[in-house]
């Protein structure tokens, strides 16, 4: 890539669609140059419902990141959430080549070939392999070309889901003449941002709770260990409210945004707050106990959920640096106190990425997009660098006339 | 976990990526913004096909222009032919005599506005244009003025030329004329030959001469062949007691006033037919410049050889096929 390159990562989320415009520099830096958010209208639970709704939402958002960017969009990075998705891990295995004994390249490219050969049932299909490191005869290793042994083994994650569902969602930016270069599971793409290098070298769980879902990923000694989708976020916390309480959705919303905290606090026994506060026809006074309540149980059993999912792998000693908390709803007030409680490990909201500069972005809604755009580019950075160098090769074969 | 390694062949054809699904960023644009993302990407690319087209045409035409120019300039651009289109009777030897342009020469060496001021003042030439048809090509083009009077001038040492007059009252020494054409072309009388330059000064007031004469050949053909001089010197253009005087070969002093010349032709063709020509007499001058009548002057001889005096008496004009009426 000698010239530059224009590209979107696009998140469709349940309650928002977010769309960030990158130019990508000699194939080596990423400049954002345009950002756009709008309404997202046809996805329940992070899955598409309604084609047209959601086309229309994204198109237009796409079209607002443009505007703002004043460039058009090459081609799309696009991250994927849903309770369709589901992981496993697998390894391959092969013996070491050479007679002296010595891990090349190419058994190392092997076993990863074998680790990726399991079949999927009919309707499913790949979306991520994540290499969780390597054992050479047994022993973890970071790296085991050029080490002597007799057995390479290359553990992976790999993170599937519904063909069908996953088309539309291509579909989708196929729609307004985009290609999508990378899919990125929306569980990394918030990982990559929320957690640094040494966090998750030490173990962190990370946790992006959003309108529709919440989608978790564990590192430890720097991989990915497992990611999950809980079909759980704010929108439910927004709907108990709203039959707990007998209310309109919006006002449900209103409410939870105002005066929501995921514990209960018993002080609050004897307080009442006003359903819209302007003491209009309708309006009434809510015990505020009983919406500390309604959100705490939905949090609770949000977590309750994602810590049966992963078992024993959550723990202090496996988990030393904790959870981090991401998403819009990780704003909630309190609910690092409810992870820490029903996780057992230390809790924390992300921290705003420190290589971006526009406030508007160092926000928790923000750090899918933000994550997508990185993994996008770290993904496709080889083959932007090979484009580049071929592009030179050929200049360089015309000079020499090859 | 697999302990041994698997066939991949057999396994690919099972397992599929998410790349695995059919992208189509052609297909048909599913919403409103698509489709106006899709024209604005087209009009972009038209645009810009446009842009390299114009600029493309730009570099060609800059480039042509320039090795036309360099081709004119260059030391190797000789004439190499000459093209000469004329309306009248001037030639490519005319053209030779009267130009000092010869093929073969240096392209760069042509003045082209010399040699429309050159052809220009011969007299003979009405307009010229003259063009270099680059890279090896003269085209002169031009309009020649028609004689309608001639004149004997001397111009020293006893010399005598023959100039010729056209409508506009230029003087010029005619080229090439057939000699027939110019020996039927009366001559003036009563004009004074200024030199101006290497020509004349023009004739003034020559409209109403050149029209009569047109008419008289147009509509009067042998009238005007009988007529040898055409005298100006009672002539002040179209003022009142201007007059014309025609020396013609059978009918002797002819006069005229320079308007209405039809039709005093007219009355003059009508007693030539029915009256004069009947008369015994010979006919020595007809006088037309009184409107509505004309004067026939008689000779004192009859024809065959009698000599009475010349008398002169006003005819009432009658139409052609009445007698005319004569008095001795």
């Amino acid at each position: 890539m000698g010239q530059d390159r224009i590209v979107g990562a696009i998140e469709i989320g349940t309650s928002k669609v977010t769309v960030l415009v990158a130019e990508i520099v000699g194939g080596r830096s990423l400049n954002i140059i345009g950002t756009s958010r709008a309404t997202s209208e046809g996805v329940r639970k992070g899955q598409i419902v309604s084609l047209r709704e959601v086309s229309d939402c994204t198109h237009a958002a796409i079209a607002a990141a443009e505007k703002t960017s004043g460039a058009q969009i090459d081609s799309a990075y696009l991250a994927i959430s849903g309770a369709h998705l589901q992981g496993f891990a697998d390894s391959g295995v092969t013996t070491v080549s050479s007679s002296s004994g010595v891990v090349t390249e190419g058994d190392i490219r092997r076993a990863r070939e074998n680790a990726k050969m399991r079949n999927l049932p009919q309707g499913r299909i790949y979306i991520h392999h994540e290499c969780c490191g390597f054992q050479l005869d047994g022993r973890r290793v970071a790296d085991p070309v050029g080490m002597q042994g007799e057995k390479v083994e290359t553990g992976y994650w790999h993170i599937h889901g519904d063909e069908r569902i996953t088309a539309d969602h291509l579909h989708v930016i196929n729609g307004i003449g985009l290609n999508v270069e990378c899919v990125v599971v929306s569980a990394i793409a918030s990982a990559s941002v929320a957690a640094n290098d040494d966090e998750k070298k030490n173990g962190v769980l990370v946790i992006d709770i959003g309108a529709g879902t919440a989608d978790y990923a564990l590192y430890r000694m720097g991989t990915i260990v497992r990611t999950g989708v809980v079909p759980i976020g704010g929108d439910h916390i927004t709907n108990d409210l709203a039959i707990g309480l007998r209310m309109n959705v919006r006002y449900a919303e209103s409410v939870k945004l105002r005066f929501g905290k995921a514990v209960v606090d018993p002080s609050d026994k004897s307080d009442t707050v006003m359903l819209i506060g302007d003491l209009t026809i309708g309006d009434r006074p809510i015990p505020r106990i009983a919406i500390d309540k309604i959100v705490h149980s939905r949090v609770e059993e949000l977590f309750m959920i994602v810590k049966n999912q992963l078992g024993s792998e959550v723990n202090p000693q496996n988990v030393p640096v904790g959870v981090i908390l991401t998403g819009g709803t990780a704003r909630l007030p309190h609910i690092c106190d409810v992870a820490q409680e029903v996780l057992g490990v230390p809790a924390r909201i992300a921290d705003s990425p420190t290589w971006v500069s526009d406030p508007d972005l160092r926000i928790p809604e923000c750090s899918t997009a933000l994550g997508l755009l990185s993994e996008g580019f770290a993904t496709r950075m080889g083959s932007y660098r090979e484009e580049t160098s071929k592009k030179w090769y050929n200049k360089l074969a015309g000079i020499f006339g090859k | 976990m697999p302990e041994e390694t698997k066939d991949p062949a057999e396994s690919r054809q099972t397992r599929r990526e998410w790349s695995d699904i059919q992208q189509d960023d052609t297909r048909r644009s599913t919403t409103e913004v698509a489709r106006r993302r899709k024209w604005s990407r087209i009009g972009r690319i038209v645009s810009l096909c446009l842009l390299a087209l114009v600029i493309c045409g730009a570099l060609i035409f800059a480039y042509v222009s320039a090795s036309r120019n360099d081709a004119a300039l260059e030391p190797s651009a000789f004439l190499e032919k000459v093209t000469f289109r004329t309306d009248g009777v001037l030639n490519d030897r005319w053209l030779a005599r009267a130009l000092d342009i010869r093929e073969g020469m240096a392209m760069n060496a042509i003045d082209i506005a010399s040699v429309r001021r050159k052809l220009e003042a011969s007299g003979q030439i009405r307009t010229a244009a003259v063009t270099l048809r680059l890279p090896r090509e003269l085209v002169i083009e031009v309009r020649e003025r028609m004689p309608i009077l001639r004149a004997q001038a001397e111009v020293g040492q006893g010399k005598v030329r023959t100039l010729l007059i056209s409508s506009d009252g230029t003087i010029f020494e005619g080229s090439d004329y057939p000699v027939n054409s110019i020996r039927a072309l009366p001559y003036v009388d009563g004009v004074v030959f200024r030199r101006r330059g290497e020509g004349y000064e023009p004739v003034q007031n020559i409209g109403p001469i050149a029209d009569m004469l047109s008419t008289t050949r147009t509509n009067w053909p042998k009238l005007y062949a009988d007529w040898q001089v055409v005298s100006l010197k009672r002539y002040r253009g179209l003022e009142q007691g201007s007059i014309v005087e025609v020396k013609s070969k059978t009918l002797g002093r002819l006069q005229f006033t320079p308007d209405n010349v039809d039709n005093q032709l007219r009355r003059l063709f009508g007693i030539i037919t029915n009256g004069a020509t009947r008369d015994p007499r010979k006919v020595v001058g007809v006088n037309l410049t009184i409107p509505g009548q004309a004067i026939v002057e008689y000779s004192a001889t009859e024809k065959s050889g009698a000599q009475p005096a010349p008398q002169a008496k006003p005819a009432t004009p009658k139409p052609a096929s009445s007698k005319p009426q004569a008095t001795r």
